[in-house]
């Protein structure tokens, strides 16, 4: 039984996306409000250890919210069952390794 | 002034559909909705199937569906409507078994499951004292103001999706023991509320709350008990 854990970091997992989105716009829009995006900045941002780990935290966090979200509102449609859970989980780690490999290639 | 009532009419039994019939009812001073399905029953159509009893917000028998949304039939006075035109149709989210009356048997198998009732610790010397500053039975006392009439089911959306979900009523009753210093069995009964059909589902709607004719707030209920799962599972329930 898992829900109060899952319930916990739902919450958990909402504020730290609050956070790390506020920083991923700041950096993406406001930081400096004149430059023209460049794939060459992207690039060049993401091989420090401060934006792999903030875009890092983005994806588990990211995921994990709106998995559990999805869980959650089959759950609240009377649909349970193990399978969908195991495909939801199956799902969730794919797109983390998918979305970590596509980080690790600018490092 | 005349009401004109529309209510909502189904036997299971006979009936393939159900159909609302109209009525033209003569309005008085201080007239209650229950009021108006009595005359209807007395003076126009006598096959019309309702419950009620005590006639003062007490049984919380008389809960029905009025100008959309769950109410006391006994304690709505026509007047607050502030309309002429009245439907009446039976509580939501129950089976019906004749025009107004509905089967509450799904509502009371959920209200069981938390086992309602204080099962008091044995292992006391000296009786429990709640000092009345203390604050402990804040909560609790009003809550304990629940008549089980029903409304709060009936307006719960989640119950409407969800079946198997226990309900505000049953998870305010369960919080009522699982706060009371005196119970046995509040770690029993916090796992019964921590299943995936108990506190759970609850989105914080506030449907129930709205509805309540004892001005109690289930919704609160519910979070204390969310509160109290999670601090169970991080080993900081001292129950």
């Amino acid at each position: 039984m898992l829900s109060g854990w899952t319930w916990l970091f739902q919450r958990i997992t909402a504020f730290f996306l609050i956070l790390v989105l506020g920083v991923h716009f700041w950096v993406l829009h406001y930081q400096n409000p004149g430059e023209i995006l460049v794939y060459a900045d992207a690039a060049r941002r993401l091989q420090t250890a401060l934006f792999l780990t903030v875009d890092s935290l983005l994806l588990a966090f990211g995921l994990f919210h709106a998995l559990n979200g999805l869980h959650n509102v089959l759950e609240d449609f009377n649909v349970r069952s193990r399978s969908i859970t195991a495909v939801l989980l199956l799902v969730g780690a794919g797109l983390f390794i998918m979305g970590i490999y596509s980080l690790w290639q600018f490092v | 002034m005349t009401l004109n009532v529309k209510v909502f009419r189904f036997n299971p039994e006979t009936d393939k559909v159900p159909r609302f019939d109209t009525f033209k009812i003569e309005e008085f001073p201080n007239m209650a909705v229950l009021d108006v399905v009595m005359n209807i029953q007395n003076y126009h159509d006598p096959t019309l199937a309702y419950r009620c009893s005590c006639r003062i917000g007490m049984c919380g028998s008389c809960a029905m569906y009025i100008n959309g949304r769950p109410r006391l039939a006994c304690r709505t006075q026509v007047s607050s409507l502030g309309t002429k035109d009245i439907t009446i149709m039976p509580l939501p989210n129950l089976p019906i078994i004749r025009d107004l009356a509905v089967d509450m048997e799904p509502f009371f198998e959920k209200y069981k499951k938390i086992k309602p009732y204080l099962i008091p610790k044995q292992d006391l010397k000296e009786p429990v004292i709640c000092k009345p500053d203390s604050g402990e039975r804040e909560l609790i006392d009003y809550m304990l103001e629940c008549i089980t009439c029903g409304a709060c089911y009936g307006a719960c959306t989640m119950v409407a999706t969800d079946p198997h979900y226990l309900g505000p009523a049953a998870l305010t009753r369960a919080y009522c023991l699982i706060a009371d210093k005196r119970d046995a069995a509040t770690r029993e009964r916090l796992v019964i509320v921590e299943q995936s059909e108990g506190v759970w589902r609850c989105h914080t709607q506030f449907n129930c709350a709205e509805v309540c004719p004892k001005k109690i707030v289930p919704t609160q209920a519910i979070q204390q008990l969310k509160k109290r799962c999670v601090f169970k599972r991080l080993g900081l329930f001292r129950g």
